[in-house]
């Protein structure tokens, strides 16, 4: 079997409340981003206590985690946008490496 | 300016928007809270942020509380309550009797507030001494008024508005009329007759290709504003520039901006709601965010300042204004007296020779002000004694001095006083009339004809309580929001979009159908392919696939785009006959799906070749083919262009079609959910057994002619429509013998054979309840039918008879006409006078009479283990609750700032929403006529109070899993009850704990109805 080509790229993870999952989706569309992954009704503990994720009739009171692959620049083009936001809101980002093999479906780094 | 910094930009314009509370269009009137962006914060905090930001008060004055005192809303003894902790919390060195002093105060009309002009209008014998001792206190110190004046700059003021303040040239009000013409040009949705062009570059793109031609701009603004508008492409990087130009740290920009949001907060309010819809067909073809808004509005107030600068003291900027003041703080603080109307009169006529010699001037002044000041607050503080029966002598200097710090603190916390005095009385009063009741045993009969779920809406109250009362046991009620727990997405045949039937809070994932019932009731395939292919017997056909499928779901290039006129035309000749339709609430098959599919493209590709490439009658194995090259499942020789074109402008392409398929699956439910939903609604209202042969569903709508407010009095819980579609829905979902199996074997839930689900509405204008969907009955029920019917009429009467007084008519017949009287400014009162939520079985609420005051939603803690039950409640209806309760609230105590104002100005607009007069903000929250009846307070303004019937260690498990609720009741904006009914205890939250009440008064002294027992005199 070949060996597959892997390439190296970021992939951001942000939790938010669902009311700013919009806000955060029209930044990432913005900053060119090619796609994103969302997962609704999270459950957790955070700094302002536990959060329930299987309300039935609310959903700008659950947590949302919003997730994107992308080259290392949009990462600091999406981190500076994000960062008024961060600075106010309760929300978190987690940036971490991965690998993908179809480069051009997160954006190809050379053009960005 | 890089990406990264533009969207630093966006998201400080963002954030900064986030105090500004939605707006939805007028047809879709939403009640909201309008201080919703500063519910993280205590409530008299966010009091004071938003008198600040949008200039509007938080509770009502003096004056209007104490007419809601005289007509016996608040007790003598909750008030004297609150001022004796208010009391104590100051430092007072006198032994007047402040008790009495601030409760006569408080409730006798006769003490008038200290008012500067007091002086002018009283001839009374001033004491020398004691007024040099109050000039003294109220002396100005022009250095701090300056510093003040500074430190609001960007806080409360704009750089417009501190222009103003020191020079009388009235800038704001320009800056406002110029930004409220872009916007309603704007923002029009097909009312204007000449649409501004070039619409669809975005609000700031087309704007600046207007801007640089219209000569009003151009006349205001002049070579400014040209050169602002030609220089900046990008809205973020005007934004940028122009703060920087205006010499504000960044630190500050965010409020900055904020502030010149909340001038026009109706119409930001309206485009926050519009750029987070992104399916909205006018957004989708105008798109506009507040970023748009804000360079707008920045360029249009720079260049009024620059051209106003030639008349300043000062360069209209932060650093340079700041400096000024500082440098010269007597000439500015004489300025800002004068311009800001502060000045006694009598100095007036002396400005000129004041502001030429200012280190003069200003001490003159000073002492003047000081004066006229003391004169004011010593008939005050007169006054007030002598109205105790007090003697004057008692006011020895350091008495008189300690009596106005005491008003000075009461004045800062009245508002709260009376508030919470207000509550606190109707609490007790809710309390004691509930706990009355207990144990009064809910009449019960073995005869159980029939069950009604009404909606908690507060309206439903009183029907409720008349026909329980007219069944005398045969009839049970329940109360449940009124979307019944099934949110959707409607497509009505007369709207032919997508209409989200539920609380605005959750976005509806299944969409539903209303169609033509057939007399041959089709399989769903049958009927979704008629529509989409556009049979030939129905000439209306055609438009409604296009419109269904095809603008409902976004591809909206073709139908109300290409020939609005005529689908108007013919829908509105087609459907004026009463309509007999029925919903599609059941998912298609796979094979349908397909089905469809391919027919909705295969039409597209007949369009486009016969329009575009001029081929007609191409066979439909031929366009099959061709659509099977667009999705490159095939080859096609010959037609390339035509195929590139359908896949690259038309989205015949795999993607797309995929789309497609996705957004067909989301029509209907399928039977597990249906079931699952239908279980839930019905366990949630503690509905599980014991079932009735009829059980009524009733949705609520409202009928009014003329009234762009229509919508604020249909139903919350359905996003703002009539609630009659849920309620049909909900019906064909619990009488399908398929779903009631799911229930039995999966739910535990076994309603036997012969009970019917029966959808009907109640007309809250009118009273009358109507039964739909009647053609499903067998015939064993038409005999139990006559009986309920008959009922229901008496029923509608009774209410009806109650609620005639409180709308000044003696007789039903008048009270109806309200409905159909164009003329009509108040065709009800709404969810006036609304101040509690009870969630609890009914035997805790029957034998109350509530007065139509309170929203009830059934519930039984016994069957919420869990407490998942009591989750949803609380997060989904008891929130809708407290936003419907704001919006009274806030409409209330400020009705110019935070309500609409009177009706009778009303002008609607762009058809979205409506202004005053012909110029003003895109109004927001409800008519005068809705809240106040001749110039006073009809609705009582009260935080929300909720009160729970469940064990108080359960809901304390369930309130710390529900961050909202929490946080609504710990910053206080509702008041939090429970009625334990295990410990037979009420208990209340209070600064952070659960505390128990005292004992139950054994006769309750009632507190009247909205507007008291008769109306409001």
């Amino acid at each position: 079997m070949n060996a597959v080509n892997l390439h190296e790229m970021k992939k951001l993870e942000i939790i938010v409340k669902g009311e700013d999952m919009d806000f955060v989706i029209d930044l990432l569309e913005k900053a060119g981003v090619s796609g994103y992954t969302i997962v609704h009704n999270l459950s957790g503990k955070g700094s302002h206590g536990f959060h329930e994720g299987h309300l039935l009739f609310n959903e700008e009171d659950t947590l949302v985690m919003i997730i994107s692959v992308m080259p290392d620049k949009l990462v600091d083009v999406i981190m500076e946008g994000i960062t008024p936001f961060l600075n106010k809101k309760s929300g978190v980002v987690f940036i971490s490496n991965v690998m993908v093999s179809r480069v051009a479906k997160f954006g190809d780094k050379l053009t960005v | 300016m890089n990406t990264g910094r533009k969207l630093f930009i966006r998201s400080l314009i963002n954030l900064a928007s986030e105090a500004i509370p939605y707006v939805w269009p007028m047809r879709t009137f939403v009640t909201r809270n309008p201080l919703r962006g500063f519910e993280h914060m205590d409530f008299e905090e966010a009091a004071r942020r938003a008198e600040v930001l949008f200039r509007g008060r938080a509770y009502l004055s003096r004056e209007e509380y104490r007419h809601l005192y005289r007509l016996g809303y608040i007790k003598d003894k909750a008030i004297k309550e609150k001022i004796k902790e208010f009391l104590l919390t100051l430092d007072i060195r006198s032994n007047l009797p402040y008790l009495e002093l601030l409760f006569l105060l408080m409730t006798r009309e006769d003490i008038n507030p200290p008012v500067m002009n007091a002086p002018y209008l009283r001839r009374v014998r001033y004491d020398d001494g004691i007024i040099s001792l109050l000039e003294d206190k109220y002396m100005d110190n022009p250095a701090d008024v300056c510093r003040d004046l500074i430190l609001s700059i960007g806080y409360k003021y704009t750089l417009e508005d501190v222009v103003e303040l020191l020079s009388g040239r009235r800038i704001s009000n320009l800056v406002d009329e110029l930004t409220i013409k872009t916007l309603v040009d704007f923002l029009d949705e097909g009312q204007s007759t000449v649409d501004m062009p070039d619409r669809e570059l975005g609000l700031y793109r087309s704007w600046r290709k207007l801007a640089l031609r219209n000569v009003r701009f151009l006349l205001w603004g002049g070579s400014y504003l040209r050169k602002l508008v030609e220089s900046f492409e990008d809205p973020e990087v005007v934004v940028e520039h122009i703060l920087k130009e205006f010499k504000l740290p960044e630190s500050m920009w965010e409020d900055y901006i904020r502030l010149e949001m909340a001038r026009l907060k109706g119409f930001v309010g309206f485009i926050r709601w519009r750029s987070q819809n992104k399916y909205y067909y006018w957004q989708k073809i105008h798109p506009v965010d507040v970023v748009d808004y804000t360079a707008i509005r920045l360029i249009i107030a720079k260049s009024l300042l620059d051209k106003e600068s030639k008349h300043l003291a000062f360069k209209p900027n932060y650093l340079d204004i700041q400096k000024a003041i500082s440098e010269r703080p007597e000439f500015f603080y004489l300025l800002y007296e004068y311009h800001s109307q502060q000045c006694p009169p009598e100095v007036l006529d002396n400005f000129d020779r004041y502001i030429k010699n200012p280190a003069l001037g200003v001490r003159e002044y000073i002492k003047l002000k000081a004066h006229r000041k003391a004169q004011s607050f010593w008939i005050f503080a007169r006054d007030w004694i002598e109205k105790a029966g007090l003697t004057l002598d008692l006011l020895t200097p350091d008495v008189l001095n300690d009596m106005l710090n005491v008003y000075e603190n009461f004045v800062k916390e009245e508002g709260r006083i009376w508030l919470e005095a207000l509550e606190d009385s109707h609490i007790e009063e809710l309390i004691s009339s509930i706990g009355a009741s207990i144990g009064n045993s809910v009449q019960k009969t073995d005869r159980l004809l029939m069950q009604a779920l009404f909606c908690i809406d507060v309206r439903s109250e009183r029907y409720r309580r008349n026909l329980e009362k007219i069944g005398s046991g045969k009839y049970q009620t329940f109360g449940i929001a009124g979307f019944f727990g099934a949110p959707m997405s409607l497509v009505s045949l007369d709207k032919g979009h997508e209409e989200f039937l539920c609380p605005v809070i959750i976005t509806p994932k299944n969409v539903v159908f209303e169609i033509p019932r057939g007399k041959e009731m089709p399989k769903n395939s049958e009927r979704i392919k008629d529509l989409v292919h556009g049979v030939k017997h129905h000439v209306l056909a055609p438009f409604v696939a296009v419109e269904m499928v095809g603008f409902a779901f976004g591809f909206d290039f073709i139908g109300k785009t290409l020939m609005p006129r005529a689908y108007n035309k013919l829908k509105d000749s087609v459907w004026s006959t009463e309509r007999n339709t029925t919903l599609m609430i059941d998912k298609l098959t796979p094979e349908d799906i397909e089905k469809i599919t391919t027919q909705h493209y295969l039409s597209i590709i007949k369009h486009v070749l016969k329009e575009e490439f001029g081929k007609n009658d191409i066979p439909e194995e031929e366009l099959l083919k061709i659509y099977r090259a667009c999705l490159g499942e095939a080859e096609y020789t010959g037609l390339d262009e035509a195929i590139s074109r359908l896949k690259s402008f038309y989205g015949v392409e795999r993607g797309y079609v995929e789309l497609f398929k996705e957004r067909l699956r989301s029509i209907g439910f399928t039977k597990e959910e249906q079931a699952f939903l239908v279980a839930n609604a019905l366990k949630s209202i503690g509905l599980v057994h014991s079932f009735a042969p009829v059980i009524l569903v009733l949705g609520h709508g409202s009928r009014s002619e003329n009234n762009p407010y229509e919508s604020a009095l249909d139903c919350g819980a359905c996003g703002g429509a009539s609630g009659i579609f849920n309620a049909k829905a909900f019906c064909l979902m619990a009488n399908n013998p398929e779903v009631r199996n799911i229930l039995s074997s999966k739910h535990g839930i076994n309603i036997p054979a012969d009970t019917v689900f029966i959808p009907g509405l109640h007309n809250t204008t009118t009273d009358e309840v109507s039964l739909e969907d009647l053609e499903m009955l067998s015939a064993k029920h038409l005999p139990l039918l006559r009986e309920i019917n008959k009922d229901l009429k008496e029923a509608s009467e009774k209410t009806r008879q109650e609620r005639a007084p409180l709308l000044d008519v003696d007789n039903q017949v008048d009270l109806i006409s309200k409905a159909y009287d164009w003329s009509e400014v108040r065709p009800e009162w709404g969810l006036s006078g609304n101040y509690a939520f009870i969630i609890a079985g009914r035997h805790l609420t029957a034998s109350v009479r509530l007065d139509g005051r309170t929203f009830l939603h059934s519930y039984d803690y016994r069957l919420d283990k869990k407490g998942f039950l009591l989750e949803n409640i609380l997060s989904g209806p008891a929130i809708v609750g407290q936003w419907i309760n704001s919006e009274y609230y806030f409409s209330t105590v400020d009705n110019e700032v935070f309500g609409s104002g009177s009706k009778v100005y009303h002008n609607v607009f762009g058809n979205i929403g409506v202004m005053t007069g012909n110029f003003s903000d895109l109004r927001t929250g409800l008519p005068l006529q809705t809240v106040f009846k001749e110039g006073k307070p009809y609705h009582a303004p009260i935080r929300l109070i909720l009160l729970i019937e469940a064990p108080i260690e359960f809901v304390k498990n369930v309130m710390s899993r529900l961050r909202k609720i929490r946080e609504l009741m710990e910053f206080r904006w509702i008041n939090a009850l429970v009625y334990d009914p295990e410990k037979k205890t009420f208990y209340r939250y209070l600064k952070g704990q659960w505390v128990e009440q005292e004992a139950m008064l054994k006769s309750p002294v009632q507190i009247p109805p909205a507007g008291g027992r008769t109306g409001a005199q």
